[in-house]
């Protein structure tokens, strides 16, 4: 018994020996963008490594602040990302539901396609969706533009879909037996259900709209309608980069996502694991 | 009021038909239980009935309207599912309102039947609780008080015992008749288990491939089989099945020689005579065998394997060969495997099937 | 008397106000760039008060994929000015040739083409047509610590060719403990092989565009010149920020690279080292070679569907070609002139304090005229990627001789381009 609680320590010892270093190179450029966020842009380029944060953050980011109006940017993609997320939460659950729950013609050739445009790299669809959306429907910086183009996503209806799918028929047909509409089905049996697979689809989609950078550069060329992303992307130049400013810019746009991501971890790995232990 | 009828009901997957254009009548008040093996079709011609499961072909009536096409939720009829359906995200009084409250039943309405199902089944001290915090037999409750509160014309039950263990389906089985007494509703009723088909029955229908094969009471249905599948399906332990071959009739009785058996003959009530060296086959019912001493319709066998249960002994033999037997013997008996023992076949309790199944009377 | 006028014109620009709509030009710029055009509107709006610049200053890279992407799109959403980097506009001119304007007919005539260098026109010819102007350039010089050289006892007068370059280098080296005579990128790029071979008027393809040259004598020397340095510990690898790094920490005497790296020296230099730089012509292979080579720059191009062309090209005479806005951008932002006749404005032959004194400008413009014009070709940045790998592949030994290692990247080319080989 004492010799078999040795070996397991002795094992989680080594196991930790390799994850904790790890662990550590995947943190360590995090640190260094809090670390150079609080530095002058010399200090990158100096010849001893700085390893411990400066005081400079609060002039950094009064700098960035002064160049770019930063926090309006902020406040354009926490509004996009928001409205997006809930949109695409709406639209993706109802159609991975339709096709997961109704029998119909084609059903098989829609789930093809979606599936499909998921093999698609984005870079292929994005110059002729933009030449629709900018040139034929005249949206560029709208907030309609950066929102609705992306919100069809492939992966949150296939996502769904696999969720409405495993859950028990019988529970449908009950609530159907009980005169239950469909809509109210949907409402208040299947999404409720769903409720794991929601969050975590939400998290991704909030990260999705959160992070992309290539849609609003395009579509959003006007300064008041500037993601946060795009307007740090303005910060560099061909060789020329303003150091401070994009590393202070990136710890207030991945602060937040980390906060969230590991206050809700348990329910983001939940929704993606359901799948798999069912 | 509470009667369904079917008319040439039929169902096709593409080109597979499921359902073979069945027939039946059951009366307002009725218990009446669909069997058959697995694959029979039983549960989706409850389904249709439900209207889970669209008509392909013919007609449905419950009470006096024609409902083919009706919506589940507007055919008058509840459900009970054998994975109980219960929404986990609800707790038991949620899950009995749920129905009512989203059809925008009134409240007060409401409780005062979630109240009287829940008196019904002995649910009051759960009403609080998720189904994952309750027992497979309180589940199964919560389940059928979910259809009770909708007070249907037609309760329709599919397979709602087999997921319980033997002890707890038992004592539900007899909830279950005791409720039907007390509600007086119609109740349509699936199982594969032939217990509870007896049990629990006005009526059985007998399905097989798609196809009624037989409808009637219990009784009937174990007497009087229609045909050999009937027969074979309905009592336990199994009917043997005993090969012969048709010989001289006389008096209305018709002489059988049992080929397998060392060519005993016996002579069985059969009002047509059959062409002399007609291939036939003798069902006996474990309980009806007899054994005693050597003499005409008799033969001898050797035991394979003893079964005592008590009151009865179950012999087999033959379990080797391609005709199968089993005896009952009532009383306490001593015999041993290896023993040999003389079976007699009263003339009166076998009854007749031709080379198709189709029963010869 | 001009005052007055300045005065006057205002005066009747106030009183006519309402009548004449102000014009407004929007362009798309990055980095230093953006600020160096804020820089000229003083200047401008003095002579032009009607026209209204609005400078959207982006990163090079999103420039690059918003102009591509809205070219696609027929121009929508384009502005009516764009920069975009020399050696990339074929990419414009070879898929969209008619995404940006044609300034010949907006006054762009022959004369004042040749204010401008031909290495700079080049890549803007489109038969008769001209899609963009001229804006800075990147006439390729050495910046090199004076100090280190001093203490070698090396006079840079004497640094004429490469030969030369490798001689002084053994001597710095030494006389500078842990001390690398220069860097170069490396496995990262092909600067070297591009800068040195460019000074021997060889570049990827041939100067119409129809040939493969990388495998011409001018490049392989180039390659062999790298190879050379690196084999004798002449060189280390360093891409643009560890230059700035190993400047910073004194650990490195020369820099060679396009002159609008001076701002990033001087700027990222740490105060001892003030009056320690200075600036030098790149070497030669061979003696008695040009000495000049070209390493960046970009234009401005009109949006052909631009309202404002005029105003635009009205600006872009002001700002581009003229000395005072060249030189206004020079000077406030480092952006380094294509302009020739920049050289002959007083601000060029001023002394610069950090460079010891030195009259850098009047070098660096001074190259100019003697740059030979390369062709890029839409195919540039493919054909530069086999090159850096060939380059890495010979480094490492991968090759029996530069030669070989270009004739391979030769085939390679002309397999991905289908263009012939030059012989």
């Amino acid at each position: 018994m004492k010799s078999r609680s040795r070996t397991v320590l002795l094992r989680s010892l080594a196991l930790h020996a390799v994850i904790v270093p790890l662990a550590l190179l995947w943190l360590l450029p995090i640190w260094m963008m809090i670390v150079f966020a609080s530095m002058e842009d010399s200090a990158i380029f100096s010849a001893e490594v700085q390893l411990w944060p400066g005081d400079r953050f609060i002039e950094n980011f009064h700098e960035l602040q002064a160049e770019l109006d930063f926090v309006r940017t902020i406040v354009v993609s926490v509004v996009v990302a928001v409205i997006y997320t809930a949109a695409s939460v709406v639209l993706t659950s109802m159609a991975g539901w339709a096709l997961a729950r109704y029998r119909f013609h084609g059903r098989g050739l829609v789930v093809s396609i979606i599936l499909g445009t998921m093999t698609l790299p984005y870079f292929v669809v994005v110059i002729p969706q933009f030449i629709m959306v900018a040139r034929d429907f005249g949206l560029s910086n709208t907030w309609i533009a950066l929102i609705v183009p992306p919100l069809f996503n492939s992966l949150g209806v296939l996502f769904m879909r696999q969720a409405f799918t495993m859950m028990p028929a019988d529970l449908f047909d009950a609530a159907r037996i009980d005169g239950v509409s469909e809509w109210q089905i949907f409402r208040h049996v299947a999404l409720p259900l769903a409720r794991p697979m929601l969050a975590a689809l939400s998290i991704i989609l909030f990260l999705h709209s959160w992070n992309n950078y290539l849609w609003p550069l395009l579509i959003s060329n006007d300064r008041s309608m500037m993601t946060a992303p795009v307007a740090l992307g303005s910060l560099f130049g061909l060789l020329d980069v303003s150091w401070g400013g994009v590393m202070v810019g990136s710890v207030l746009l991945t602060a937040p996502m980390l906060v969230v991501f590991i206050f809700m971890q348990r329910f983001f790995m939940a929704g993606i694991t359901a799948g798999a232990v069912k | 009021m509470g009667s369904v009828s079917l008319e040439g009901v039929s169902k096709s997957f593409g080109a597979i038909k499921v359902i073979h254009g069945a027939d039946l009548d059951i009366q307002d008040g009725e218990f009446v239980v669909f069997v058959g093996p697995s694959g029979c079709g039983k549960s989706t011609l409850l389904r249709m009935i439900a209207g889970l499961e669209s008509i392909s072909h013919g007609s449905l009536r419950i009470g006096d309207r024609l409902v083919t096409d009706v919506e589940p939720g507007d055919r008058g009829i509840s459900m009970v599912f054998q994975s109980y359906a219960l929404y986990p995200h609800m707790d038991v009084t949620e899950n009995l309102s749920f129905g009512l409250r989203m059809n925008g039943n009134k409240a007060a309405d409401t409780s005062e039947r979630v109240r009287g199902a829940a008196s019904v089944l002995q649910l009051d001290s759960l009403l609080a609780r998720l189904p994952k915090q309750l027992s497979g037999g309180q589940r199964q409750r919560v389940a059928i008080g979910r259809s009770i509160v909708r007070k249907p014309q037609v309760f329709l039950f599919d397979e709602p015992l087999s997921n319980l263990d033997a002890e707890l389906r038992v004592q539900m089985r007899v909830e279950i008749a005791r409720l039907h007494h007390e509600l007086g509703a119609t109740m349509i009723y699936v199982t594969h288990d032939q217990t509870e088909a007896m049990t629990l029955a006005d009526r059985i229908v007998v399905l097989r491939a798609g196809h009624i094969e037989q409808v009637g009471t219990p009784l009937a249905l174990y007497t009087d089989p229609d045909n050999q599948f009937v027969a074979g399906f309905i009592g336990s332990p199994r009917m043997n099945f005993l090969t012969g071959e048709a010989r001289g009739h006389v008096d209305g009785r018709q002489a059988v020689v049992l080929s397998g058996q060392g060519d005993a003959v016996v002579e069985v009530a059969l009002s047509q005579p059959l062409p002399s060296g007609t291939p036939v086959s003798l069902g006996l019912r474990p309980e009806h065998a007899q054994v005693g001493s050597p003499g005409p319709g008799t033969f001898t066998t050797t035991i394979d394997v003893v079964e005592y249960l008590g009151a009865t002994s179950y012999l087999y033999s033959g379990t080797t060969t391609k005709e199968p037997l089993i005896v009952a013997r009532q009383g306490v008996h001593t015999d041993r495997a290896g023993d040999q023992v003389v079976v007699g076949v009263p003339p009166d309790k076998a009854i007749l099937f031709a080379a198709d199944g189709t029963r010869l009377r | 008397m001009r005052h007055t006028t300045v005065c006057a014109a205002l005066v009747l620009l106030a009183s006519t106000g309402i009548a004449r709509a102000e014009t407004e030009v929007k362009v798309w710029s990055w980095g230093s760039a953006a600020p160096a055009l804020e820089a000229t509107l003083e200047g401008f709006n003095a002579l032009h008060p009607d026209i209204k610049l609005t400078v959207d200053k982006l990163g090079y890279s999103d420039v690059k994929s918003r102009v591509l992407a809205a070219c696609a799109a027929g121009g929508t959403g384009l502005p009516d000015l764009f920069q975009f980097q020399n050696t990339e506009m074929e990419l414009i001119t070879a898929q969209f040739p008619d995404c940006a304007a044609d300034l010949v007919p907006l006054g762009f005539d022959a004369d004042q083409q040749a204010a401008f260098p031909e290495f700079k026109m080049f890549a803007l010819r489109q038969g008769d047509r001209v899609v963009g102007m001229p804006w800075d350039s990147g006439p390729v010089v050495m910046f090199y610590r004076r100090d280190f050289y001093e203490k070698a006892g090396v006079d840079v007068a004497s640094i004429e060719t490469w030969d030369d370059f490798q001689e002084a280098g053994k001597a710095v080296q030494a006389a500078n403990p842990g001390v690398t005579m220069i860097n170069d990128n490396l496995n990262g790029g092909a600067e070297f092989v591009r800068m040195i071979g460019e000074e021997q008027g060889c570049g990827y393809f041939s100067s119409d565009g129809e040939s493969i040259t990388v495998s011409q004598p001018g490049c392989v020397a180039a390659l062999e010149v790298v190879k050379s340095l690196k084999d004798q510990k002449l060189m280390t690898a360093a891409d643009f920020n560890g230059k700035l790094q190993n400047n910073g920490a004194g650990v490195v005497a020369t820099q060679m690279s396009g002159a609008w790296f001076e701002g990033s020296v001087r700027n990222n230099a740490p105060e001892d080292q003030h009056g320690k730089w200075g600036i030098m012509a790149m070497p030669s292979v061979t003696a008695g070679g040009s000495r000049a080579a070209n390493f960046g720059g970009s234009l401005l191009a009109i949006n052909n569907n631009s309202r404002v062309k005029e105003a635009a090209f009205t600006y872009l005479s002001y700002a581009l070609g003229s000395n005072e806005g060249q030189i206004t951008m020079l000077r406030e932002q480092g952006l380094v002139p294509s302009l020739i006749s920049a050289l002959d404005d007083p601000y060029v032959s001023e002394p610069s304090e950090f460079w010891g004194g030195q009259k850098i400008w009047e070098l660096v413009l001074g190259r100019l005229e003697k740059i030979a014009p390369i062709n890029g070709t839409e195919y540039f940045s493919d054909a530069d990627q086999v090159v850096i790998a060939n380059q890495t592949a010979y480094l490492a030994g991968g090759f029996d001789s530069a030669q070989a290692a270009m004739d391979d990247a030769a085939k390679q080319i002309s397999f991905a381009t289908g263009l012939p080989i030059a012989e």
